[in-house]
């Protein structure tokens, strides 16, 4: 995967972005991840994560609207760009590629 | 209410840390999941994850952009600063060892006190409701911290603020638990239905509101469940004092050792209205109810406790009015339970606000010498780096690289010091906790408030060793320093004489507060108590069955050989509350006479020793006296105005109570029924053949100390064969009294020992720098023939001096507190003036030797060398 240089959390948070389309900001996309992954995150590490793909180009962003509860600072949306779609589609035919090759040897414990 | 708003300095933090262009996306972000937590925790818990979460955000990527500029530029800088830093720490090495040495004693002392005084500080923190519960006590005085029963009741009902009352007591201290044919020892009260509600303690159980609501039914802690359940309770029958089956219908975690509430077993209190005749209403001089309060929100507490500070006094006034006291009700927030310097606490350990000031005290004095040590060895070598500074200055650097070059310096050493420290922390924790009695391992030091602590520690311990030398060496003008027009040792030598004397000011002082307590720990120890407590082997009897069978053990203890004496009896000095009651007998002209009166049988003033000065003892052959006779102590004899302990034998005590009205047949010398803090009080004990008493105290001979418990155990097992035989000896026990003050002297002695070695090796670094710099001058005395001795005398005086006067500030200042501490004991010492002399020589001596080793070696030098010097 080193080509295409997303790592596993990253993958997740891209995920997530695409997921959450227009909803796709900092706190939303803690709140999705926390659910699916059943696990406590900190904002530091999903900014980290958006910065680190936003410069890498897997990600573009605008400023939202701003609300009452985040003390009047506008929410940057998140939206993934074609080329992560790519990447996005790349990483899963790899893993297909291993899960039914996997499938045939039959693996009971997974 | 306040609005609820982020940590302000966490918010500063991310705003001088985190990227501009990232900032106000991530705030944004921070605030919504900071209101988010407020509405799930509380505002202090939100506020704690919004700091951990600023913390977290300390990423590369989301940092301030570190440009090139800074990304090279800067950490070369600061590498170089580092790697001068320590060249600077090599060259020289003593002075670095010296101010190790300070500062890694110092750090160690000073972190093992932090964890202490955190542990102190947190008790009871973790309840959730803790801001407003509150621990309710009525007393006319300090100590008791129980509650009259109706004052419970009126809290409960009349007084809208209050949401609720909880009720808690004692359960009877014989009842055990039987398990399986024996019978364990548990801490169990009485607690009605709120107690889940207010305290935080972890519950498992179907259904927390309505635990203990049933009567009959009991909570267990977990190690109950699992030393008797098997680990599996909930629905099983716990059976207490024989006789009463209950149900268990809550297992409780095990509490927390920070709270002031400990206990095995909770009893339902709708139990107790079946057990006993029982009135939440009635009751007022029954003061053993622990009650704890639950404030409504957004209640006033200051308004509350004004109004139930009188009602007490304005339910049974006119009563109160008549004896001449009054009660205060008072209202002790949860957390303050603990430290509380007023009230006891029997629910659990009990802390003291005193020690913990003590002890804060002395670890602030001593990272303040290690400072000094630093600050004067620092300004003394500023001579030697003064050419340094001089080069730097010329070729461009500010004052405030410089300062900068400096401080780093401080703050490598005292890192390193803390490393050292660290390990001298983890050496020393057994001896700390058994000081303290505490049981801290080295996973304490991992909580998240010691290390916020450590660093603040040593934040400050940089800036407070580092800052003075760095300011004063910046401050060179570069001419001078390169053209050493500087002199010798330059300037601050009149701070330095200031500081050393402080040194020496609190080294001595604690030197003789050490000598003051353990002179008046000896002085205890050794005072006449006007009875022997050697010699005398107490058995507890409290939980065995009274009646005839008492009769049959004492006959078969006094048959065995090497027992003098056996006594029966409820009282033993040096147990709290020893005494039976209290009595105001009136002297002639009606007044009242404070008197405690007690109940001993024939054998009690043989056995425990007491003199008797006039009279006789109570004597089975005359009756007469055993009824109505009556044995006073000469403190009741001068009190009731009697003309001294002959002319009291044959007088009648009147009482208005039935006791102890009777004829005095004799009089003992006074003596200690308590430890010597406190005074004697007039006492009058009369004759009751005790079938029912707490202890058996047995004279015995010492020589055949073992095999006279094995004969005790033998006769104690054919009479109570299914109850454990517990016994202790009356000196052990009396003298249990003086822990607090044992305590204070291995505290005090052990810190006294610290500060004095940390203060000698400063003097011992700066003397050696004195002694440098006087190379010359002493060459030149030789030359002129002065001799080794005389030499060693010139350079030390200035410094001896110095030690005299930190003496002789602080002598007054340990005379005034070392009375005002010596007053709190009804029996004490005098200050012996010898205790001054002796803290005198010590410091001055070490200090001596200290400085004598160094000028010795200047003196002793060749001075054709000593003039080639330089």
């Amino acid at each position: 995967m080193k080509k295409t240089k997303l790592g596993e959390f990253e993958e997740l948070v891209l995920l997530s972005v695409i997921v959450l389309r227009e909803d796709a900001y900092g706190v939303e996309i803690k709140k999705e991840l926390e659910k699916r992954m059943d696990e406590q995150l900190s904002v530091g590490s999903i900014q980290s994560a958006l910065k680190r793909m936003e410069e890498k180009g897997f990600l573009t962003s605008e400023f939202g609207e701003a609300t009452q509860k985040r003390g009047g600072k506008r929410k940057r949306i998140y939206n993934a760009t074609p080329y992560a779609e790519k990447v996005l589609n790349e990483i899963k035919a790899i893993r297909e590629g291993f899960w039914s090759e996997i499938a045939i040897q039959g693996l009971k414990t997974i | 209410m306040n609005e609820i708003v982020p940590p302000k300095w966490s918010r500063g933090l991310l705003r001088l840390f985190i990227h501009g262009e990232y900032l106000e996306e991530i705030e944004g972000d921070l605030e919504e999941v900071f209101y988010d937590d407020v509405e799930i925790f509380s505002p202090k818990e939100a506020r704690r994850r919004y700091t951990i979460g600023v913390m977290k955000l300390f990423r590369i990527s989301l940092l301030k952009n570190l440009k090139w500029i800074y990304k090279i530029g800067l950490i070369v800088t600061i590498m170089r600063t580092i790697r001068l830093a320590f060249r600077n720490l090599l060259k020289f090495k003593t002075h670095s060892a010296i101010n190790l040495v300070g500062l890694s004693l110092g750090l160690a002392v000073g972190g093992l006190i932090l964890l202490y005084v955190i542990d102190e500080r947190s008790f009871d923190d973790f309840h959730e409701k803790g801001d407003r519960i509150y621990k309710v006590v009525t007393a006319s005085e300090g100590g008791m911290e129980t509650n009259a029963w109706p004052i419970g009741h009126k809290l409960r009902t009349e007084f809208p603020e209050v949401e609720s009352v909880l009720y808690t007591k004692n359960f009877p201290s014989n009842a055990k638990l039987n398990h399986k044919d024996k019978r364990y020892d548990q801490t169990i009260y009485y607690a009605s239905q709120e107690f889940f509600d207010l305290f935080s303690f972890d519950l498992v159980s179907t259904d927390r509101n309505s635990t203990l609501t049933a009567p009959f039914t009991v909570v267990i802690t977990e190690s109950i469940e699992d030393n008797y359940f098997d680990g599996n309770a909930l629905g099983k029958t716990l059976t207490l004092a024989d006789t009463v089956d209950f149900k268990i219908t809550g297992v409780v975690k095990n509490i927390p050792e920070n709270s002031h509430i400990q206990f095995d077993i909770l009893v339902s209190f709708p139990t107790i209205e079946k057990l006993q005749w029982w009135s939440y209403t009635e009751g007022w001089g029954n003061f053993n109810a622990r009650n704890y309060l639950l404030l409504k929100e957004g209640a006033n507490p200051e308004a509350l406790k004004l109004k139930v500070k009188n009602l007490y006094n304005e339910n049974v006034g006119d009563w109160l009015d008549e004896m001449g006291i009054s009660f205060t009700t008072e209202l002790i927030p949860l957390k303050e339970v603990y430290l509380n310097e007023t009230y006891w606490n029997s629910f659990g350990p009990k802390g003291s606000k005193k020690r913990v000031k003590t002890v804060t005290w002395i670890a602030a004095f001593l990272l303040l010498l290690a400072c000094i040590n630093y600050v004067n060895l620092s300004t003394a070598r500023s001579a030697y780096r003064a050419k340094e500074v001089g080069m730097k200055k010329v070729v461009g650097s500010t004052r405030k690289s410089i300062i900068a070059q400096f401080m780093t310096e401080s703050f490598l050493l005292t890192a390193i010091a803390f490393i050292i420290g660290l390990a001298l922390m983890s050496a020393a924790l057994p001896l700390f906790n058994e000081l303290m009695d505490k049981r801290y391992t080295v996973g304490s030091f991992t909580t998240m408030n010691f290390i916020l602590g450590v660093v603040i520690l040593l934040v400050a311990v940089t800036i407070g060793s580092g800052f003075y030398p760095a300011w004063i060496i910046s401050s060179l003008n570069p001419l001078n320093a390169l053209s050493g027009k500087l002199g010798k040792t330059y300037q601050g030598l009149d701070l330095r004489k200031i500081l050393i004397t402080f040194q020496f000011f609190i080294s001595s002082g604690l030197v003789i507060a050490t000598l003051l307590v353990i002179n008046q720990i000896n002085y205890m120890r050794t005072q006449d108590l006007g009875f022997e407590k050697e010699q005398v082997l107490i058995i507890n009897a409290s939980d065995a069955p009274s009646g005839a069978r008492r009769d049959v053990l004492k006959s078969k203890l006094e048959s065995i050989s090497g027992v003098f004496g056996v006594s029966h009896t409820n009282a033993l000095p040096g147990r709290p509350g020893w005494l039976g009651q209290w009595a105001y007998p009136e002297k002639e002209g009606g007044e009242q006479v404070d008197t405690e009166y007690m109940a001993i049988d024939e054998n009690f003033i043989d056995v425990l020793g007491l003199q008797l000065i006039a009279g006789r003892n109570f004597d089975l052959e005359r009756p007469s006296e055993l009824d109505a006779g009556l044995i006073i102590n000469e403190t009741c004899v001068e009190e009731m105005g009697w003309n001294g302990p002959q002319d009291a034998i044959g007088k009648k005590i009147v009482s208005p109570s039935q006791r102890p009205a009777g004829t005095v047949i004799g009089v003992v010398k006074d003596y200690h029924g308590l430890g010597l803090q406190d005074m004697i009080w007039p006492q009058a004990m009369d004759y009751r053949s005790y079938s029912y008493g707490k202890y058996f105290a047995i004279r015995y001979d010492t020589k055949v100390t073992y095999e006279l418990t094995k004969e005790i155990q033998g006769a104690w097992d054919d009479v109570y064969g299914d109850y454990e035989l517990e016994y202790f000896f009356l000196d052990d026990d009396f003298d249990r009294q003086y822990s607090e003050e044992n305590q204070l002297a291995k505290v005090l002695t052990i810190f006294a020992i610290i500060i004095l070695i940390v203060s000698s090796i400063g003097l011992f670094g700066l003397i050696s720098f004195v002694a440098l710099s006087r190379t010359k001058e002493v060459g030149i005395r030789k030359t002129m023939g002065a001799s080794i001795g005389q030499i060693i005398l010139i350079l030390s005086r200035e410094f001896m001096i110095l030690v005299l006067l930190g003496n002789l500030f602080v002598m007054p200042i340990v005379w005034y507190y070392g009375n005002e501490w010596l007053n709190d004991f009804a029996f004490h010492t005098s200050i012996n003036p010898t205790i001054f002399i002796v803290a005198v020589l010590t410091t001055a001596l070490i200090a001596f030797i200290t400085v004598s080793i160094q000028t010795y070696k200047t003196a002793k030098m060749n001075p054709v060398n000593a003039l080639r010097y330089e």
